[in-house]
């Protein structure tokens, strides 16, 4: 082995570099042909849509499906003020039915979806200020109806007086949940209730049945019995449940 | 063209110029559309990485009409590949899959042609080295040392496109790189019969 190397013995990293250097001459090429490349280009193309027309479905986003049904197909701003005109419509479209809704009479196709709205409220009131309030609330809604019905000389259905005389009653056994003070003011707005009431049914056309009338005083009586003897009112609403306040079931 | 489609095509620029593989989600809305084939998209992809196929193509083979030829070729398997009949239905990187399609088909057609392949070429590394004695010597490579060679040194790709494209790990690639220079400066220097070094023009 020499001792000096020759120029042509070069170590192996400096001849790599030499070797990487050398790839340079690699890096000059003619100029691509144009239109061979434009051909291929074309080539390519009509091969892709010849598979775009065989492929059985097309993979689009939600997005694009929501495009397709909308024509043309829109840009992402006319897509995001589309999303929001349908939110704003649904939400708007809610608050008709929920306030078209409230204002239902016995014999419109909404009532009952008025009743069910009340009756959900009523299932999820907390303490017993909240059923009392609600169920009086619920209460006077009836006298409203019965006053439209009046005037439309229309007779007031059975199922509304039921409904109207369970709600005192419901009203009257929240408030013997109450303390004494909030049992006095629950029971003095139930009795303002039941008065309006009654000088709305007397007016009734046509009238209604004196049972109506008679359970309102019946009622009256509860509300008498609360605000002079509360204990007493409590033991017997405990005892006695709220079926004697109501007469028949609600429904 | 509209305003939104130049600003559309634009992102799509940008997101073929990454040097990473697919990982944006820009990355994957431009292969979700390629999938759907999106002749816009489509042609994008192909004015922006078919130069570079067809570079890669030409230094080994010298011949315009076979580097396009290899164009076509790898850009139909791509198409073949985007739809559902694909192999395997999945791409995760299209630059990925064209080279390593050109890689073997470069590959095939070498060993066609295996006489010119077999050409050798013995140059004294101190004497001028001609593009012909160049091309023959990385013939005789594999195909994963040419490949690393003459797209990392004269293409510039990054260790992780490398690694994708030969599967192998990234730190791997530089003994890999070296190792193929070694084998080109042999297959440069080397002869079937023992001849003296050519110091010629």
């Amino acid at each position: 082995m020499a001792k000096n190397p020759t120029p042509t013995e070069a170590t192996a990293p400096t001849l790599d570099l030499r070797v990487a250097r050398q790839l340079e001459k690699l890096r000059r090429m003619p100029s691509r042909d144009h239109a061979m490349a434009q051909h291929g280009r074309n080539a390519f193309l009509a091969e892709a849509q010849s598979l775009r027309l065989k492929e059985p479905s097309i993979r689009l986003s939600w997005y694009d499906w929501l495009g397709r049904l909308i024509r043309p197909r829109p840009g992402l701003l006319l897509r995001a003020l589309i999303v929001i005109v349908v939110i704003s419509g649904t939400i708007a479209a809610m608050s008709s039915l929920a306030t078209a809704t409230q204002y239902s009479l016995p014999n419109q196709w909404l009532y009952p979806l008025k009743q069910w709205m009340e009756n959900g409220q009523l299932a999820f009131a907390r303490t017993p200020k909240d059923r009392s309030d609600l169920a009086l609330t619920f209460a006077f809604r009836r006298i409203k109806e019965i006053e439209l019905l009046n005037e439309q000389g229309i007779a007031v259905p059975e199922s509304v007086l039921a409904r109207m005389h369970h709600e005192i009653a419901f009203a009257l056994e929240a408030a013997s949940h109450m303390d004494d003070a909030a049992m006095q003011q629950a029971l003095q707005d139930t009795d303002g209730q039941l008065l309006l009431q009654e000088e709305v049914l007397r007016q009734a056309n046509p009238p209604v049945s004196l049972d109506t009338l008679d359970l309102i005083e019946r009622q009256r009586l509860w509300v008498e019995l609360g605000l002079l003897e509360p204990q007493g009112f409590r033991e017997q609403i405990r005892t006695l449940g709220t079926s004697p306040l109501s007469g028949p079931n609600m429904p | 063209m509209e305003i939104r489609d130049w600003l559309n095509l634009q992102s799509l620029i940008s997101s073929l110029q990454s040097p990473k593989s697919v990982t944006s989600a820009s990355d994957l809305s431009l292969l979700q559309r390629a999938k759907a084939f999106d002749l816009q998209v489509l042609g994008l992809i192909y004015d922006h990485y078919s130069p570079g196929i067809y570079r890669y193509a030409y230094r080994l083979l010298n011949d315009a009409a076979l580097a396009e030829a290899c164009v076509s070729e790898v850009f139909s398997q791509l198409l073949q590949a985007l739809s559902s009949k694909g192999k395997d239905g999945h791409i995760r990187d299209i630059e990925i899959q064209l080279f390593h399609s050109a890689m073997l088909w470069i590959e095939r057609e070498l060993a066609r042609n295996r006489d010119s392949a077999l050409a050798t070429v013995t140059r004294d590394l101190d004497s001028p080295i001609e593009a012909e004695d160049l091309r023959i010597a990385l013939r005789q490579l594999s195909a994963e040392a040419r490949t690393l060679l003459l797209l990392k040194f004269l293409e510039s790709w990054d260790n992780a496109q490398l690694s994708a494209l030969i599967d192998a790990p990234a730190n791997s690639l530089h003994g890999r790189y070296q190792h193929a220079l070694i084998e080109l400066r042999q297959a440069l220097t080397s002869s079937p019969e023992a001849a003296k070094p050519f110091r010629g023009g």
